[in-house]
């Protein structure tokens, strides 16, 4: 088998914290550590946690956003950090990003056709009335007509920005898209729209999605891959199937019993589907009964193989 | 309407003295420095000499509207020299962060420790008078409002998500600066310029009527004074017009700054949708 398209190989990304005391020790938040993660050709794999468990910063460090504290991430079996890294205009053709915000994420005072148009120029794939067949092309395919080029983006709603931002992501053709709560800010109607955009467009370009959500019915429908993040750690990851079918990990069983099934609800029969079983002397990490305090050790743990390609994280 | 009265009131003093320093040439009915005759000196405003003579018999109308000439020159040319550097520093301070930021940090502190005025002096007294040497001193004395207000917005902006979008495009540091932020920034370091004209307006009559500014016989309307101030009683219109001059375009220039300012906050737009 060859290289995956996107490896994160024992990522850890420390921030140090401010002294609670000139004379108190150092203090290290742990926002992501030892995570390891593959994305496969044309995948979408989910990322999925509460707020502040890390997935976000692994995202950003996969864009190169984040300077990671150890570990590394490889495209195709090249290094995407440290001293050999590509350059910002190099990476830019290998991963791009949807951002959460459509109202923070555009520039208000650039028209939507410049910001698409400038990239093209940057990278001297196009000019002038190609570069604009390009831009009308391209809104085209996310939706939109061509004639939205010339408008600013308070013109537009919510929905529309987060299809002009998915454009501006798509314009330098690249192979991986980084999703970070692409719809979580969106209205609910607005957010099946979004999903099958990004669904067909995966399938017509090629695409290799990591998407990042803390919504379990927005991953349900795109993932082939979910991966469950809790206080920087990998507790569990498989495909879509085991996860949904066999969740195991505690966390991952209390955050797919968070959501919503009215079904469920109304017909009082909520339940989950059976864990699948772990070794008898084991025990899983962490221990979801306390919190931990963001800057503490974690106890030492592995991820054992509980099905085929499903593993969860257990106790050492 | 207050806010349009500032705007509107400010706007049409800025333009009447620009116009007038402009059209200096054809308005002005003697010339400013050689049409002077000592039979008609400290004469009173008449139909004559619209608003009087001086003790060299030169007409004060003409010289007053050639000294906008000078005035508007230093105004408009060392606040831009000012807002070139504040800019610069203050959005490159508040991008890059570390070390450049507090560098520029400090500088700004000490800039504004230092009465602008005081150092404009030093460095006059350095460079010798004349208009260049003006410019010098003034642009670079001013410049620590529109970098300490380029940089705190500039901040605002450097973490959204679309400055993080133009880097992921791959779109260089310079260029992001340029594109994405400068444009948001623009509306603030404006209004600072604005005001800024009219101190610089004020600055240089203060240097020149020091006599470290523009040098007589050209007229500026600092020097103006200092020529007339011991006339004051016998001759009063060859400094009140001056300062009259002084008056109204520093008015013209704070007033069109509040009004921009206004105009430009998000809490005064709120009626207009």
């Amino acid at each position: 088998m060859s290289a995956p398209l996107l490896e994160i190989r024992d990522l850890s990304v420390h921030f140090p914290l401010p002294r609670q005391s000139p004379l108190a020790p150092k203090r290290t938040l742990r926002a992501v550590q030892g995570v390891n993660l593959t994305l496969n050709e044309g995948e979408c794999l989910s990322i999925v946690g509460e707020s502040g468990c890390g997935k976000s910063t692994t995202a950003l460090t996969v864009m190169g956003l984040q300077e990671p504290t150890q570990g590394d991430v490889l495209f195709r079996g090249r290094s995407l950090t440290g001293a050999n890294a590509p350059g910002r205009k190099d990476r830019a053709r290998i991963a791009q990003m949807v951002f959460q915000d459509p109202y923070a994420s555009l520039n208000p005072r650039q028209t939507v056709g410049r910001m698409l148009s400038s990239q093209l120029s940057l990278h001297e794939i196009a000019k002038g009335s190609d570069a604009d067949h390009r831009v009308a092309d391209m809104l085209t395919r996310v939706g939109l007509t061509p004639d939205h080029a010339n408008r600013y983006p308070h013109e537009f709603s919510g929905g529309q920005r987060q299809r002009i931002g998915i454009a501006r992501a798509l314009m330098l053709d690249p192979k991986i898209l980084v999703l970070d709560e692409p719809v979580s800010a969106l209205d609910v109607s607005i957010q099946a729209q979004i999903i099958n955009l990004l669904m067909h467009l995966q399938e017509t370009l090629g695409l290799s999605y990591i998407m990042i959500s803390h919504d379990l019915s927005v991953v349900e429908h795109v993932s082939d891959r979910v991966a469950v993040m809790y206080f920087g750690r990998v507790v569990e990851e498989g495909d879509w199937n085991s996860i949904f079918n066999r969740p195991t990990h505690p966390y991952t069983r209390r955050l797919i019993s968070s959501v919503p099934d009215p079904d469920a609800v109304l017909v009082g029969t909520r339940r989950l589907p059976d864990a699948a079983p772990i070794p008898d002397a084991s025990r899983f990490s962490p221990d979801i009964s306390r919190r931990p305090t963001p800057d503490e050790e974690p106890e030492p743990s592995v991820l054992i193989q509980i099905g085929e390609s499903h593993t969860v994280r257990v106790a050492q | 309407m207050r806010l349009r009265f500032n705007l509107v009131f400010g706007l049409t003093l800025a333009v009447i003295v620009v116009v007038a320093a402009i059209c200096a040439g054809w308005i002005a009915p003697y010339d400013p420095i050689l049409d002077a005759d000592l039979m008609v000196s400290e004469m009173p405003p008449s139909w004559e000499h619209l608003l009087g003579t001086d003790a060299q018999g030169r007409d004060v109308f003409s010289r007053v509207l050639y000294g906008a000439q000078v005035s508007l020159t230093v105004g408009l040319v060392s606040q831009m020299i000012n807002s070139t550097i504040g800019t610069v520093l203050g959005v490159s301070a508040g991008y890059f962060g570390g070390w450049w930021d507090d560098l520029v940090n400090g500088l700004t502190n000490v800039m504004l420790a230092i009465p602008s005025l005081v150092f404009a002096l030093a460095i006059m007294a350095v460079l010798g008078p004349g208009l260049p040497s003006l410019l010098i001193a003034l642009g670079l004395t001013n410049w620590s409002w529109t970098c300490r207000i380029a940089r705190s917005s500039t901040l605002s902006f450097k973490n959204q998500a679309f400055v993080q979008a133009a880097k992921v495009a791959g779109f260089s540091d310079a260029n992001i600066m340029r594109t994405q932020i400068l444009p948001n920034i623009l509306g603030p370091v404006l209004v600072i310029a604005t005001l800024g004209i009219g101190s610089a307006v004020l600055a240089e009559a203060a240097l020149s009527f020091l006599g470290v500014g523009i040098s007589p016989p050209q007229p500026s309307w600092g020097n103006m004074l200092t020529d007339s101030r011991e006339l004051i009683r016998t001759a009063p219109w060859a400094s009140v017009f001056p300062g009259l001059a002084i008056f109204v375009t520093v008015l013209g220039f704070n007033l069109l700054g509040d009004g921009l300012r206004d105009m430009l906050d998000p809490h005064m737009r709120t009626r207009k949708a």
